[in-house]
């Protein structure tokens, strides 16, 4: 099997390690679990090589390690899952992978399930193992550990990283040697304690079940029965994906290439081949996931009132270019202008954020004050432009917010983790036309 | 490679874990730094690493270890700086539970080797260097920015390795195989990221004005191509012996048993280990500026109470920054440290912090070697650090060239303030001021 040389993609200013092995007539990109190594994962003799090259004979298979592991640049800080995404696209981009399925393993299913709701063009379908959208309980949520087990694992896990007791733990009592000396190994290659700890800190922030609604590709819901990762979670995820197949194998192995990998493969190789090989119908899909973020000048007619209308006038346009330039900045895409308003869309929430906070810290210096809200959910597009329930809620956060505020719907916050932004709970709101209660957040320190 | 295979363990350094591992029991321990970048793993795994393990752990107790922001140590987004890299090496002998070392490091690591050896004499038992570039003194190849690119667009390939083989491994010459597996350790030991980062930070270092402070026991290896940069290391630093190594091969684990002799001999000469009297410090002087018209101004009893909440303030940053308060004379501060960027840390916090109680400080920093006497430090250094102080403007912060050589990496920014005589001091001394020390 053709294995390419390790190579390095950019993501800004970060080096993404990446390899490809097969040549088949359809692109998979691997997003990997917790921790990766493109270098060790091809190794001779290997399981995990076994395992890919099993995969790779029926596709172009792309592997890649996230930033922060592996042989990637082991970055400072976490990296937010939008982040994360841009790293996926500049491998694509770097391989020449106009579509591709995407296989999001583990710790890689969050990342995956929002890539594959955003960038629906440039993906061709979906698999996910082992995997769920958030990684902690939660009130309305009773898959996964308790948010303070999962770091106080993480922690134990730091302390005793690359260590053959921890090797033990992970692979049970009945582990050979040998296997506990490699999976040690793995760990260290991995990553390196520091980065585990910030990896583990991310994933008891995530949640990503705003997302499961605006997947539209075909998508495979693969977990082993007793995996430590409930299956009942999977399944429940599965459920809220349209369309979506859900198929259970035995075993309790959580990795993949543990226990029965064989049928694992099998598994992936029967529900990619037909879809992924079937005539690609040129369609733009109808719709995808974004973020969609509402501006308004406060107290409009009484400053236009009072500055006349030429001054006002002047004073609108400036407003108009401080805005268009932050959008551009930030990419991301104006929609529509009413009045002094804005609507704008971004394929990340964080950039979304960030670009509506330097929005009303710019035009403060105008003396202009601006309310500014974000939604993130599934948007119709039709010619270019969104339109949806999600383009209505946007424009509702928007008209709650105080001056100077960014307000967010609780889908963005969750959308986020990861990114550093804080927040302030704003409480439980009735939004105007749209049903249900909304839970909303102010950016602090907007 | 002695068996059993070794295990990897982390150091905490702060927050920070650094991967180590110990190679051999002997009875000396031989602490192993790696002028670029590594991976252990890979390294106890390779068998061209085997002999070089296996000869240095016959004579050593071998400590190795992944340095911050390579292989299997965490990740950092700046430059560490020498300091920070002193701090994960004491980190490691720490963990292994040794008292004192020799220092072995390649390459860019030599300069913090022998910064370590000055500082921190009484833990290290000789310095062996290969290949060192440690000193702009000599007439050294600084990469440029294009140099840097081009060498990290190429991070990792067949093709680079293979260009590197030929220079550093003659007879592996045309070798594919091997060029593969240099390759593989490339990017195991580093990123692209990290290698720029590294790459950039190894321009700016120079350590040529310590080599007079190091009081222990060094050699100095080579291979011929870089003799000029050894020899004028080794003629600065007193009884350094400088070895140039015979070759083909010049990589450090393929040097070859004439080399592995040398070093051998080295380290079984280092029996007992004299009590050092000298040690490289960071001195600080403090003055409060105007401070007679002051108290004549305020009167005995507010000058005082105004004296006491300087000192406060004072001990405090010192207490912060890791600073040991040596005196005070009058309203003034001494003090010293084991790393040149902490102390300019605390003085531009004692700048800062007593502009709050109306007073403005001058402080002046130099470093180099000092004498030490009981827990006192005195010498020319202590002498330097004192005039500088005094040329200090108000709230101003002046360091010597020396102070501003070791800080590369820190992100500190200087201004020159051109050459001046120190009182009673021969020579002339560059003085730069810290920029915004004020703000």
């Amino acid at each position: 099997m053709d294995i390419t040389e390790t190579r390095y993609a950019q993501s800004g200013d970060v080096s993404i390690a990446y390899r490809i092995a097969g040549d088949g007539p359809f692109d998979v990109v691997w997003i990997p679990p917790g921790i990766s190594n493109v270098e060790r994962a091809f190794e001779i003799g290997g399981v995990q090589r076994e395992f890919f090259e099993r995969i790779a004979s029926f596709c172009r298979l792309i592997v890649f390690d996230k930033r922060g592991t592996g042989l990637s640049d082991r970055v400072a800080g976490i990296a937010d899952i939008e982040t994360r995404m841009d790293d996926v696209r500049a491998v694509m981009d770097a391989t020449g992978s106009q579509r591709a399925a995407v296989v999001g393993v583990s710790e890689g299913g969050p990342m995956s399930i929002v890539f594959a709701a955003t960038y629906p063009t440039r993906t061709r379908a979906l698999v996910l193992y082992g995997t769920l959208p958030r990684f902690v309980r939660g009130p309305d949520y009773p898959f996964g550990q308790s948010k303070e087990e999962l770091l106080r694992e993480a922690e134990h896990d730091v302390q005793h990283w690359g260590t053959i007791e921890l090797a033990r733990e992970w692979l049970g009592p009945d582990a050979s040697d040998d296997s506990l000396a490699e999976m040690a190994t793995r760990m260290r290659d991995g990553a390196s304690p520091g980065a585990y700890r910030q990896l583990e800190q991310m994933n008891s922030e995530i949640d990503v079940r705003g997302a499961l609604k605006s997947i539209r590709v075909p998508t495979l819901v693969l977990h082993r029965t007793d995996d430590h990762v409930q299956v009942a979670g999977a399944r429940w995820m599965a459920d809220q994906i349209s369309g979506a197949r859900f198929v259970e194998t035995p075993g309790s192995q959580h990795m993949i290439i543990h226990g029965d990998w064989e049928r694992i493969a099998d598994e992936i190789e029967r529900f990619l081949v037909p879809i992924c090989t079937a005539e690609e119908p040129e369609v733009e899909p109808e719709t995808l996931l974004a973020t969609v973020l509402f501006t308004d000048i406060v107290d409009s007619t009484a400053t236009a009132a009072e500055l006349g209308d030429r001054r006002w006038r002047e004073l609108l346009e400036r407003h108009h270019a401080v805005i268009r330039e932050h959008l551009a900045r930030f990419r991301g895409t104006e929609m529509d202008t009413a009045g002094d308003g804005f609507f704008a869309r971004f394929d990340g929430p964080a950039r979304g954020i960030r670009c509506a906070r330097a929005i009303t810290d710019a035009v403060s210096t105008l003396g202009l004050g601006v309310r500014a809200g974000l939604h993130t959910g599934e948007c119709e597009l039709l010619d270019g432009k969104v339109a949806g329930i999600s383009v209505a809620l946007g424009a509702r956060v928007a008209a709650k917010a105080a001056p100077g505020e960014v307000l967010v719907s609780q889908t963005v916050k969750d959308l986020v983790a990861g990114s550093g932004i804080v927040f302030e709970d704003r409480g439980v709101a009735e939004l105007k036309g749209v049903p249900g209660e909304w839970r909303l957040y102010a950016v602090a320190d907007a | 490679m002695p068996s059993p295979t070794p295990e990897i363990r982390y150091a905490l350094s702060g927050d920070v874990s650094i991967a180590y591992a110990v190679v051999g029991d002997g009875p000396v321990d031989l602490v192993f730094v790696h002028g670029f970048a590594g991976n252990l793993q890979n390294e106890l795994e390779m068998p061209e690493y085997a002999a070089f393990h296996s000869r240095l752990a016959s004579c050593s107790r071998l400590v190795v270890f992944d340095r911050r922001g390579t292989g299997l140590s965490d990740r950092m987004r700046e430059a560490a700086t020498l300091e920070t890299r002193m701090d994960d090496l004491r980190a490691v002998l720490d963990a292994v539970g040794s008292q004192s070392a020799v220092v072995f490091g390649t390459f860019e690591a030599a300069a913090m080797c022998l910064l370590f050896a000055a500082t921190y004499p009484e833990r290290v038992r000789g310095v062996i260097l290969y290949n060192p570039v440690a000193s702009t003194g000599a007439s050294r190849h600084v990469a440029s920015d294009a140099d840097i690119a081009t060498m990290i667009e190429q991070w990792g390939t067949r093709a680079s390795a293979a260009a590197q083989i030929e220079v550093m491994a003659p007879s592996r010459a045309g070798d594919d195989a091997f060029a593969d597996v240099m390759a593989r350790h490339q990017r195991l030991g580093a990123s692209p990221g990290a290698a720029r980062t590294i790459l950039r930070m190894s321009r700016e270092v120079d350590v040529g004005d310590v080599l007079p402070a190091i009081r222990v026991p060094t050699l100095v290896m080579h291979m011929p191509s870089l003799r000029e940069e050894a020899e004028y290391l080794a003629a600065r630093i007193a009884g350094a012996r400088r070895y140039e190594v015979p070759g083909p091969d010049y990589y450090i684990m393929l040097l070859g048993d004439e080399a592995y002799d040398e070093i051998e001999r080295f380290v079984e000469s280092l029996h007992g280990d004299p009590a050092p009297d000298t040690v490289l410090a960071t001195v600080l002087f403090t003055d409060i500026v105007g401070s007679t018209a002051r108290a004549a101004e305020l009167g005995n009893r507010a000058w005082r109470e105004l004296v006491e909440r300087h000192h406060a303030v004072v001990r405090r940053s010192l207490d912060v920054f890791r600073g040991r308060e040596l005196d005070t004379a009058g309203d003034g501060f001494f003090a010293s440290f084991d790393g040149p960027i902490r102390a300019i840390r605390c003085a531009t916090s004692v700048v800062t912090g007593v502009r709050d109680l109306g007073l403005d400080v001058r402080a002046g920093l130099h470093t180099g070697e000092c004498e030490t006497i009981g827990d006192k430090l005195g010498g020319i250094a202590v002498n330097i650090g004192a005039r500088v102080a005094a040329r200090a403007g108000a709230g101003e912060v002046l360091v010597t060239s020396t102070v501003k050589d070791l800080v590369a990496g820190s992100g500190l920014v200087f201004e020159d303030r051109g050459a001046a005589e120190l009182k009673g001091v021969p020579g002339e001394w560059r003085l730069y001021a810290v920029a915004d020390a004020a703000s």
